[in-house]
């Protein structure tokens, strides 16, 4: 999977998660722009990502991926792409 | 990828459409092919969407933890959804579930038809469950029976509020530490005050009504503690179960609520040749089947003892087995070690009819009706015509090993129930005890001859508190002899018991064959300003038909309502599928037909007192 594949994987997570359109999602999409992206929906969020990607976020990390773009890096760091 | 959008594009428009058929079956493929919580979390987020659009009654489910259980919700949804249900959950933050239970308010907003306590070891009982060797014994035990002290507070304090169920968790430790080779042997032991624990529990549990106990220490066991526990969530955002496990967490508790709200299924109707033992007896011979030694009759023979619990439980059996009916006693006969005997059935057809009609025939005789039955063959073809013939019967095809019988009949029989009365656990035998005294009524030619020598006894009196389960029983199940077939919870009957307009009682039965337990139940209202009395429920189980001791309740409840200074009896008939059978009762014991449509009408001060017939003794 190329950058791209993983930038939509992911924007189509975060949209089932937070109950949102993919379309709406650009790389500063954060809690502060989407309302259900509470603290619980970040759990959610966090387990959803790992579960996908076979990840285990270390807490430190979890609490830094406050925006698309700075999920999408963990996780493209984490899988080398 | 394209398939699967178009499959989350459908579900977002049948849920905004309402379309429940639908919605429904798009939603099941579209989970039996995803199951991560990416696919949960769309899932549970459609599920919401179809529940605001179409808004069906929803159950409401309080959820009070000791953590964060708030995670657990979008599986729930799902689960609950797949168990027919549309949940409403209430989370109650985790600092405050004692209090929530004590003190009247934040609970009681919610108005929960079920009230759940899930308590870790670890946020409940923190030395027990991290430094038992290193706290006093003394602070030990103070630990615990502060806790359980604040649970039992909790429960009756919550009880004299609301009747609602509430559900307990046994306790278990999330993690093992030094004590791990030696914890049975040494004081204190951890496991021993654990055990002790939800032994203390389980009594509270007994001594409250409406109170369940949900195993979670087994259900973690199920799944296997260090895939369950998660220590980091546990610190990090007090989840302490595991994202992973939240499913099964969810399924298992939707498994319990369904055996707390629905109907259990009364009779278990077994196959014989390779689904009771290994082998076809009309071919291998009486000596060629096998349940029991080794493999593969040990299988058989384990699956046989499954069955005999079941029955103790409370679950009939009965055989439906193509064969000659000489080649199956002999098999008994010769196999005589195995758990079942032919005695252990209610009822049986050995021939070669279809299965079908002999279940029918099974059913006419031991006098339920079909859709209380599960059917359970190795032979694809006869599940495939049950199924095809009788929607109703639930049927399970027992594939593969008989080593894995058990646990399909367990998964899809709908034989799970969250408590025991005295008759269910009579109930099995109560079949032996009906064909016994069918063979006395076949020999005696005068009926009533029959009725004065059965004895019958009747006692016709309020409930007790632990009488009130049965009760709950059989308005969730009585369908054929009951005038109006309304649905009272545990909570109805609950709060029915303290209101003086209302006069619930039970009838309990027994002749010199045995005990029937409590076969029916009748509930009065009174309206005093003009001093009518209207029967709103009259049920009796079918079992104790063409004794007349409908006809004894009913006199009874008439000289009771003279006793009281009524001057009106109304009885009243809401007519449904099933209750034909009793559209005449009322007519045919001195009620007039009265204005409105359903009700019957007895004018006390007009007419002389029913009386009891003299083959029954009644009792208050």
């Amino acid at each position: 999977m190329d950058r791209d594949g993983l930038r939509r994987e992911i924007k189509d997570l975060l949209a089932d998660v937070l109950d949102i359109d993919p379309d709406d999602i650009d790389q500063d999409t954060s809690p502060d722009t989407v309302e259900a992206w509470d603290s619980l929906a970040h759990i959610r969020l966090i387990s959803a990502i790992e579960e996908k990607y076979s990840l285990s976020l270390p807490p430190e990390e979890q609490v830094e991926m406050l925006n698309f773009e700075l999920i999408e890096d963990v996780v493209a760091e984490k899988l080398s792409l | 990828m394209t398939e699967l959008t178009d499959i989350k594009r459908r579900l977002r428009r049948e849920a905004a459409e309402g379309d429940a058929d639908g919605f429904r079956t798009t939603l099941e493929a579209f989970l039996d092919a995803n199951s991560d919580a990416q696919a949960i979390q769309f899932a549970a987020n459609r599920i919401a969407q179809f529940q605001e659009r179409t808004a069906p009654t929803p159950f409401r489910l309080s959820l009070l933890s000791s953590f964060t259980l708030e995670p657990v919700e979008p599986a729930l949804r799902v689960s609950e959804f797949r168990a027919g249900r549309f949940v409403e959950p209430t989370f109650i933050a985790y600092e405050q579930w004692a209090m929530a239970l004590s003190e009247p308010g934040i609970l009681d907003a919610a108005a929960p038809d079920a009230v759940l306590l899930l308590l870790h070891l670890e946020d409940v009982a923190p030395l027990l469950a991290r430094q038992h060797l290193a706290a006093d014994i003394d602070a030990l035990d103070r630990e615990t029976d502060d806790l359980v002290g604040l649970i039992l507070n909790g429960l009756e304090a919550f009880r004299s509020r609301s009747a609602a169920p509430l559900i307990l968790s046994s306790f278990t430790a999330a993690e093992r530490g030094v004590e791990r080779h030696f914890d049975r042997r040494v004081e204190p032991s951890r496991a021993a005050r654990i055990d002790t624990l939800n032994q203390r529990l389980s009594e509270t549990a007994r001594s409250v009504p409406n109170v369940y106990v949900f195993d979670y220490a087994e259900t973690v066991h199920d799944y296997g503690r260090k895939a369950w526990f998660d220590p980091v969530g546990h610190h990090h955002t007090h989840c302490a179960v595991s994202p992973r496990a939240l499913p099964l967490l969810a399924g298992e508790l939707s498994f319990f609520l369904s055996a707390l709200t629905g109907k259990r299924r009364k009779v278990l109707a077994l196959d014989l040749d390779n689904t009771l033992w290994g082998g076809v007896v009309g071919e291998d011979g009486p000596d060629g089947v096998a349940a029991g030694g080794d493999w593969p009759g040990n299988a058989f023979r384990d699956f046989q003892a499954f069955a005999r619990n079941l029955r103790a439980s409370g679950v009939a059996l009965t055989l439906l087995s193509k064969n000659n009916e000489a080649d199956v006693r002999e098999g008994f006969e010769v196999n005589n070690r195995m758990p079942l005997s032919l005695d252990d059935f209610a009822a049986m057809r050995i021939d070669w009819n279809d299965k079908p009609g002999n279940l029918r025939a099974v059913a006419d005789e031991i006098g339920l009706s079909p859709d209380t039955f599960v059917f359970a063959d190795d032979n694809p073809l006869e599940a495939e015509l049950m199924r095809d013939q009788m929607p109703e019967v639930r049927t399970v095809h027992l594939e593969g090993p008989a080593s894995l019988f058990t646990q399909s009949v367990l998964r899809q029989g709908e034989f799970f129930c969250v408590g025991l009365t005295d008759e269910d656990r009579i109930r099995a035998d109560s079949y032996s005890a009906a064909r016994a005294r069918n063979r006395e009524e076949a020999r005696t030619t005068d009926h009533r001859a029959f009725l004065a020598g059965l004895e019958l006894e009747l006692e016709f009196r309020r409930p007790k508190t632990s009488e009130i389960e049965r009760i709950t029983q059989l308005f969730a199940r009585t369908n054929q002899f009951n005038l109006t077939t309304r649905r009272y919870s545990a909570a109805d009957i609950l709060d029915l018991l303290v209101k003086d307009t209302a006069d619930l009682r039970i009838a309990k039965l027994c002749d010199r064959f045995g005990d029937y337990g409590i076969i029916g139940v009748t509930l009065c209202i009174d309206d005093a300003t003009d001093r009518t009395r209207r029967i709103d429920s009259f049920l009796m189980s079918c079992r104790v038909l063409g004794r007349q001791v409908e006809y004894a309740m009913l006199a009874t409840l008439e000289n009771a309502a003279r006793d009281a200074g009524m001057q009106r009896l109304i009885g009243e008939y809401v007519p449904s599928r099933k209750n034909r059978m009793v559209k005449e009762f009322y007519s045919e014991h001195g009620f007039e037909q009265g204005g409105h449509d359903g009700h019957f009408l007895r004018d006390l001060t007009m007419c002389q007192p029913l009386g009891v017939p003299d083959w029954i003794s009644v009792s208050g």
